[in-house]
Formats: C-alpha cells, structure tokens, sequence
C-alpha cells in the first residue's frame, strides 16, 4: 500500500514546546484535587450555614414566646401570671449563659424592634439592656476586626444604649472609614448635643450620603433643638462648613447673614452656591453688591445663579449692572439669564425678537381678519367655491391664507381632504391607463370568442369552461367600467368645482352606475370595435330582460302573494342578503367548485325560508323601500367634520336612497350634522325634483326601447323600478335593470336564479350560434334568434354574467371607499 | 364571656407570636396562620369572627385574602390590614377590596388590639 506524501512541512519556530507525560498528569491531578477541596469546601461551609440558620430559628420559636412574656408583662398582672413571670425570669437566665442563647435573644430584640413601635418599641430597649445583652455590644466594641466594632456600634445605636456615648464618640475621627461613618451616626443618634460634637470635632470629609444620613436623623428627633450651626460657618473643614449651611438653610436660621455674604467670596464653588441659595432664600438685600463684585470671576453656573438671586432680590438700580453684563457677557446662558433677570424686574423690557414675521403689519391686522372670516363664511356654504377659493389663494395672497388657515382649521382639513384625493384619483387613472397600455391584446371581450372557440372543439359544453369565461368577463369588465367611473368622477368633481352652474343641468354623478350599459348604446356609432364589445353587452342585457320576464312569471306563478313585491318586501330581502353573507358566499363557493346540486340546494332552501319569513312576519305591515345609501355606513365611523364632508360628498353624487339617509339625519343628537343634512337634503330635493321618473315614463322607454317583447308586462314589477328611484333620463336604454338600486338587482337576480334553479339546477350548456359569432366579429348586434337555445340554463348564465356586471358599481362603490 | 375568634395571618413568626400573645392577652381566642395556605385551610373549616392579615404573604397575600372572603365565601367579617409604610397602593386595593381597616408597620400592638376591638364592636 502507497502511503501519500505529507504535503506540509515542520517549521521549527511554530513547533509545540516538549512537555513532559508526568508534569500533565501531576498537573491534572493538582488542580482535580483544588476543585474537589473547593466544592467540599463549599458544601461544607453551606450546610454550616443552614444548620446555624435552622438552629437559630429553632431557638427564636422557643425564646419568642419568652420574650413577648417578657414585654407584655404588666405590674398589676394576677398571682399566677406573676409566677410565670417569675418563672421564665428564671429560666432565661439560665439560657443567657450561653452565648448562642445571647445572640438569638439579641437578634429577636432587633428585629422586633423594626416591628413594634410605641410603648412596645421602649419595652424591648429595656429588656435588652435588662438582659445585659449590650455588654456583648460593648465587647464588639474592643474588636480589631473593624464590621465587628461597626456592628457593635450599629447595636447600640439601634438599642439607644446612651450609656455607649461616650464610647462611640471616640470612634469619629477613626481612620477606617466604616466604623468612622458608623460613629458619626451613632453619636448624632444617641444625644442630641451629639451633632455639635460632631461638628466641631471631626477632621474627615463629610460625604454627601452621609450628610444626608445626618440630617435625616436630625429630622427625626423629637423635641430637638438645633444649634446655632453658624458657629460652624467659621470651621477650617470646608465640609463642615458646606453641612452647616446647609443645616442653616434646613432649620431657617437666618441670623447669620453676614457670614453667608462673606461667603459668596469662597473659593470653593459649592459653598458659594449654597451660600447664594441661602441668601437667595432669605431675601439678604444686602447681599446684593457682593454678588455683583464676585459676579465676573465666577464660573457660569455660579454667575446663573448670581443672576437668578439677583433676579428675586434686584432693584431697579441693578439693571444697569445686567445691561453691562448683557453687552459684554459672551456666554449665551448668561446673556440670556440676564435679559430674563432684567424683565424680572423690569417686565416687558425685553419683548421677543427672534423668528418674528416683520411683514405683518400690525394695524391692518383686525381688517384682515374680517375680511377673512366673511369669505369663510360663505366658504363654508359653498365647498366647490371654497376650494377654488383656496387653491387660488394659495397662489396669490399667501399671508391672507395662513390667517385664514389659522383661523378654522375645518377649513384647511377639507382642502386638504380634497386635493389629496384629486391626487390620488388621478394617480389611479394613470396607473390604470398604463396597466391597459401594457396589456393591448386583453380586451374587454376577448372572453366571446373563446368561449365559441371552445364549442367549437368541444361538442360538449364543458361547464368549467362556462364559469372560467364568466370569471374572465367580470375581470375585464370590472376594469373597464372601473376606469371609466373613476375618470367619471374625476371630472364630475372638476367640474363642479368649475362650473356653479352645474346644478340646472342634468345630473351625471351616477352615470357610474349603469355606465356599463349605457356606454355601450351611446357609443354605438362611433367606433366599430369598441362598438362590438358593448353592443354584446347590450344584446346580454337584452337577454336577461327576456330572461326576466320568464322568471318573473315564475316566481308569480309559484308565489300567489306576489302583490307584495318589491315595495313591500324588498327592503326585508335586503335586509336579509346582508346578513347572510355567509350564505352567499356558500353558495358562490358551491357554484365555483362545481357543485351545483348543493348550491340550488342552498339558494332554494334559503328563498323559501325567506320568504316564509317574511310572509309570516310582514302580513300586516307595509315597509317602504328606500335603497340603502353607501353614506350610511360611512357615517357610523365619522366624526362630526368628516361628517360635514360627506354631506357635501352626498350632495355632489347623492341621489335617491341619500333623502331617507338625510332626513334620519336631521335627528342626529349633533345640531352641525343635523343643520348641514337639511340643508344638503333641501339642495338634493332640488337636483333630483325634475328628474323623478314616472311609471309611465319608464314603460314608454321600455316600449321604445327594446320593443313588446323585452318590456315588462307586469305593472308589479315596473313599479319595483319606479320605487327604486334611480334616474332615467340619461339612460335611453336598459333603464329598468339600471334603475333599480344595486342591492334590488342583486336580490332580483338572485331571486330569480333560486326560481330557475328548482327546475334545472345548473345543467350549463351556454353556445353560440356561428351567425352570432360572425355578427360579434363584425361589431354588430346580433338578433336573440342567432342564439340556439339548448336549454334553459343559457339564461342561467346570462343572468349570472349580468348579476356580476351589475354587482359591480356597488363593488366599485366599496373599492373606493376603503 | 365567650372570647372572640381571631385569625391573625402573619409570616413573621416573631411578630405573629408577639401579636398573639397581646391578643389572647386581650381576651380573643387566636389563630396563627403563617401563610396564605393555612389561612385558606382555616376558613375552610372555620369561620372567625374578625381576621388580621398581614399584606405580604406567601402563596396567598392579604389582597387575594380579601377577594377571597368578600367574593368566594361571601363574607362580611371584619378584615384589618397590616402593611409595611409606604404601600400605599396595596392598602388602596385592599380597601376597594373590601377591607375594614388598616394598621401600618412597625406595629404597636396596643393599637392593634385597639382597633380589632372597635370592628368587633361595630359588627
């Protein structure tokens, strides 16, 4: 076997140092050892601890029933409580003996001490001392081991042994810092003469914590009377002298005001600071040219403060020493302190200089404003004009429109409202534009000719193909129409914003609705191909007015109080769609997968339950329709000004539905609301008085229009259309089904879908006939006889498609409203 | 005279065997529970007439103490807090709860055993 070259060489300089086998074992074995002692060291040190704890608290529970014997012990107690007390006198003698029973009795003591209070608290301070367990204090005290004399210290401070006084004091000036501290305290606490002692014999700095300290204990004397802590002032321990000045300034002892004046000449910083805020505090008046002498060789913060004392205590005939200082002072704060220590005592000497509109003329200022306020007067009645207005203004008179702006912020609010959502509108019309340039070969109906395609090669109707086609059809009509709304709306806005005298013409805002149809007849003449695509559109709707008819007769044949329709019932079947939501999209699921047994099953099943519902409920009653306005809902969100917004929004595209929806307004708690709906409804009534359409005149369009066959017969039904208040007079054509409100449509539809579905339950076999293809082809309408009727399911889906183009405006409607 | 049943919830052994001692001194018949467990199983089987609790307790604090008694068992006895300073808080909640009163740390017995008295004397 071939052993395979290193491909490495050794380098002498990197090579490992030679350790001896025996030195890593001994090593190992070294530190293995180290850490087994330190973990026993550890366990055993541990295990002392919890037994000494365990003991200790075994102990407690055996003396604390003593010791509260002890405390509570009254003099006028009975005999044999006497006795006892005698006796357990006795019995804890015996355990002082030892000094683990002296060290639990001692902690007992002081924890009991931070529990009790009162008469309770000077019991156990008697007790302990009784006990003689501050003799062991005491011996602490003699300790070289310093925590031990501090605790002895603490102890006896704790325990007020006043006795440990003169023994603690020593302690003072002790040179490890702890017990030093410890002392200080202790001899603050014990006597009340302890603080000048303090004071006058220590040599060590005084820590701000432990000032603090003292003078929380100092706080908590009762019946102290503090010394005169000027005769500190004079003390070579700058601290000292720092602690009495501001003890001075706690206890308001405000005899020594020359001291604290002389001072503010210190050098260090922090006396002069506390001697200023002294003098400050006391109002020393005569402080005042000593702090103007020492004011230029002091430090900013001290000058700030100079200039704050001056401000409180100053005259007039120191704004001259703070003009000086406010000319040759280059510090900001400082120069700025001092203008506001001048007006301090000058006010309004200095007035704001800084970011102050020069421009504004002062006089003409009241002018300005109401001139202002009368243009938003009648800029609140007009909105087209006041966004003219506004736009305008913002070119010209810049400073008349942020008065005006900053006058009603309403105002601003809904100009801005407005041009963002010009901004946006135009935006979505670009992209759209763009998005149709792009995608030249999808036209709107494109989906005709597959589907003929399809029959073509397939002798049976697919079914799939059927729904894929429709799906295709709401797509490519849902963005035309949608396109066309949009620049609908788009214009209709500019042009109310233009044009006041809108309001004689006739009202175009809802074209959006029917435009789907209505386009497709206007345009007819003017271009061949588009001319195609919405003649069919227009042939479809024929068809589903045929189709209609059939249904309608139906559903008159099965339900024999068909007298009810539409006035009656619809606004209740409205009702009832809404709240089945979930239903229909059951059902829609149930058509989509293909399962349309279930799907009649459910559209059947429910119609029925409907209307058993509602012929139960509403025999007697005779509901009015009034459409529902998509406003209403918009208003359950809004506040009072997006609601004000929207009543102008009703007004611009608002039509009949919005008069029931305004008129429940004018009982809105909100008297804005309420005063703006009836005005808007007084503004709508207006608009809409001359083109109400009557039965009449809709059944002369229907004749007219498509002739007997596509009319409706049933006057039942014409007047479902009259009921529903949409607009005719800008629809030549197919103004029944654009007349009616979106949700009649939908539930119309869908009514008759359930009729028609109990007889043939989605059996789809949807062709055309070769004639019809080629008249699609030539751009012309065709004749219904071109279609071959297989069967009855081809209104199926005629009236699915329709069902689809009608729902869309509402769908538009609610794109567009978030 | 029968003496009154006192349930005196405190985890501080020390404290509660001081309490106790100036308590059955006072003339009530009292019950230790050192933590909120013992306080639970007490009230299962007894009813005192007056409970003493201390705030910060383990396993069942004085607030849970009180929700219990005013919501679970229904109960009006006279509830006395005993919280350290500072805890103003807990001694609001308490009161909202349905404490009678309170009693702040260090405690002087005296008082204690004072107002325990004046709440049995209102019922």
């Amino acid at each position: 076997m071939k052993l395979i070259s290193p491909t490495y060489h050794g380098f002498t300089l990197i090579s490992a140092p030679k350790i001896h086998m025996d030195l890593l074992w001994d090593l190992t074995i070294l530190f293995s050892g180290l850490g087994i002692i330190f973990f026993l060291g550890v366990f055993i040190f541990r295990n002392r601890l919890s037994a000494k704890a365990s003991k200790v608290a075994g102990q407690k529970k055996i003396l604390a029933p003593i010791i509260s014997n002890f405390l509570f012990h009254e003099t006028d107690a009975t005999k044999d409580e006497n006795y006892e007390y005698i006796k357990l006198k006795i019995e804890i003698r015996d355990l002082l003996k030892t000094p683990f029973n002296r060290l639990v009795l001692t902690e007992i003591l002081l924890d009991l001490k931070k529990d009790l209070s009162g008469d309770s608290r000077n019991r156990i301070y008697k007790l302990y001392q009784d006990l003689e367990l501050h003799l062991d204090a005491f011996n602490k005290l003699r300790s070289w081991r310093w925590e031990v004399v501090s605790k002895g210290i603490l102890e006896l401070t704790q325990m007020r042994v006043l006795a440990a006084y003169g023994f603690i004091k020593k302690f003072i000036n002790d040179k490890r810092g702890v017990v030093r501290k410890q002392a200080q305290i202790a001899t603050v606490t014990l006597k009340h003469e302890g603080i000048a002692y303090f004071l006058d014999s220590t040599r060590y700095g005084i820590s701000e914590w432990q000032q603090l300290k003292l003078l929380d204990v100092l706080r908590n004397f009762e019946d102290f009377t503090p010394p005169r802590f000027k005769a500190w002032l004079t003390s070579k321990n700058r601290d000292v002298v720092l602690f009495a000045i501001r003890l001075i300034k706690h206890y308001n002892q405000n005899d020594a005001n020359k001291s604290l004046i002389e001072l503010v000449k210190h050098r260090n910083d922090q006396i002069k600071s506390e001697a200023i805020q002294c003098i400050k505090d006391f109002g020393v008046f005569e402080a005042a040219p000593v702090l103007k002498s020492v004011f230029r060789n002091c430090s900013v913060d001290i000058k700030l403060q100079i200039l704050d004392t001056i401000s409180s205590l100053g005259k007039a005939q120191d704004i001259e020493f703070l003009q000086i200082i406010l000319n040759k002072e280059s510090n900001f704060l400082v120069k700025s302190k001092a203008i506001s220590t001048i007006n301090a005592i000058a006010p309004e000497t200095y007035v704001p200089t800084e970011g102050i509109d020069k421009r504004i003329a002062t006089k003409n200022f009241e002018n300005n404003v109401e001139d202002n306020s009368t243009q938003l007067t009648e800029d609140m009645n007009n909105k087209e004009i006041q966004l003219e207005d506004s736009l305008s203004a913002s070119n010209h008179e810049e400073d008349s429109k942020d008065l005006q702006n900053h006058l009603d912020p309403e105002v601003e609010d809904e100009i801005i409202f407005d041009l963002c959502f010009m901004e946006e509108l135009e935006d979505i019309l670009t992209e759209f534009n763009e998005s149709e340039d792009q995608e030249v070969n999808y036209l709107p109906l494109d989906f005709l000719p597959l589907i003929s395609e399809e029959e073509e090669l397939k002798s049976t109707v697919d079914p799939k193909t059927v729904e894929n086609s429709d799906v295709e059809t709401k797509e490519i009509l849902e963005e035309e129409s949608f396109k066309e709304e949009l620049e609908a709306i788009l214009d209709n806005i500019k042009t109310h914003s233009a044009d006041d005298a809108y309001e004689g013409e006739e009202d175009t805002e809802l074209e959006f609705l029917p435009l789907v149809v209505e386009s497709n007849i206007e345009e007819e003449s003017e271009d061949l191909a588009v001319a195609a695509d919405k003649d069919i559109l227009a042939m479809e709707v024929t068809e589903e007015e045929v189709v209609r008819e059939e249904k309608n007769s139906n559903l008159q044949n099965k339900i024999p109080q068909v007298d009810w329709l539409p006035e009656q019932k619809l606004e209740s079947f409205e009702t009832k769609a809404k709240n089945s939501i979930d239903w229909m999209a059951l059902v829609s699921e149930s058509e989509r997968a293909g399962n349309m047994a279930q799907s009649a099953a459910l559209n059947s099943s429910t119609w029925h339950e409907n209307i058993e519902g509602e012929e139960n409920n509403d025999d007697n009653s005779t509901p009015d329709f009034y459409g529902f306005s998509i406003f209403q809902e918009l208003f359950r969100t809004c506040d009072t000004e997006s609601k004000l917004i929207l009543l102008d929004e009703i007004l611009a595209v608002g039509d009949e539905k919005e008069v029931h929806f305004l008129k429940t307004l004018l009982e809105d708690s909100d008297k804005k609301v309420s005063a703006k709906a009836e005005s808007i409804l007084k503004e709508l009534h207006k608009l809409l008085a001359p083109e109400m359409p009557d039965e009449t005149t809709i059944e002369q369009i229907h004749t007219n229009g498509q002739g007997a066959e596509n009319t409706y017969s049933d006057k039942e039904e014409t007047k479902v259309i009259s009921s529903v208040n949409m607009k005719s007079g800008s629809f030549p054509d197919m103004e029944e089904e654009n007349m009616k409100s979106l949700e009649y449509c939908f539930l119309d539809d869908s009514t008759n879908e359930k009729d028609n579905n109990e007889k043939h339950l989605y059996e789809l076999d949807f062709e055309l006939m070769d004639t019809a293809l080629e008249v699609i082809k030539m751009g012309l309408q065709p004749d219904k006889t071109d279609y071959k009727e297989t069967d009855k399911e081809e209104d199926k889906i005629f009236g699915s498609l329709m069902r689809n183009i009608i729902l869309f405006p509402k769908k538009l409607k609610e794109k567009f409203n978030g | 005279m029968v003496k009154k049943n006192l349930l005196l919830a405190e985890d501080d052994e020390l404290l509660a065997s001081l309490l106790d001692y100036r308590l059955q001194k006072g003339g009530y018949n009292v019950h230790v529970a050192n933590d909120g467990r013992d306080v639970k199983e007490y009230l299962r089987r007894a009813t005192p007439d007056i409970i003493v609790s201390d705030i910060m307790m383990p396993y069942f604090s004085g607030i849970e103490l009180i929700d219990y008694v005013r919501n679970q068992l229904d109960s009006k006895i006279p509830i006395i807090i005993i919280s350290s300073a500072g805890n103003e808080e807990n001694v609001l909640s308490a009161f909202e709860l349905g404490a009678n009163d309170f009693i702040s740390k260090p405690v002087s017995p005296s008082e204690l055993l004072v107002r325990v008295g004046r709440e049995l004397n209102k019922q």
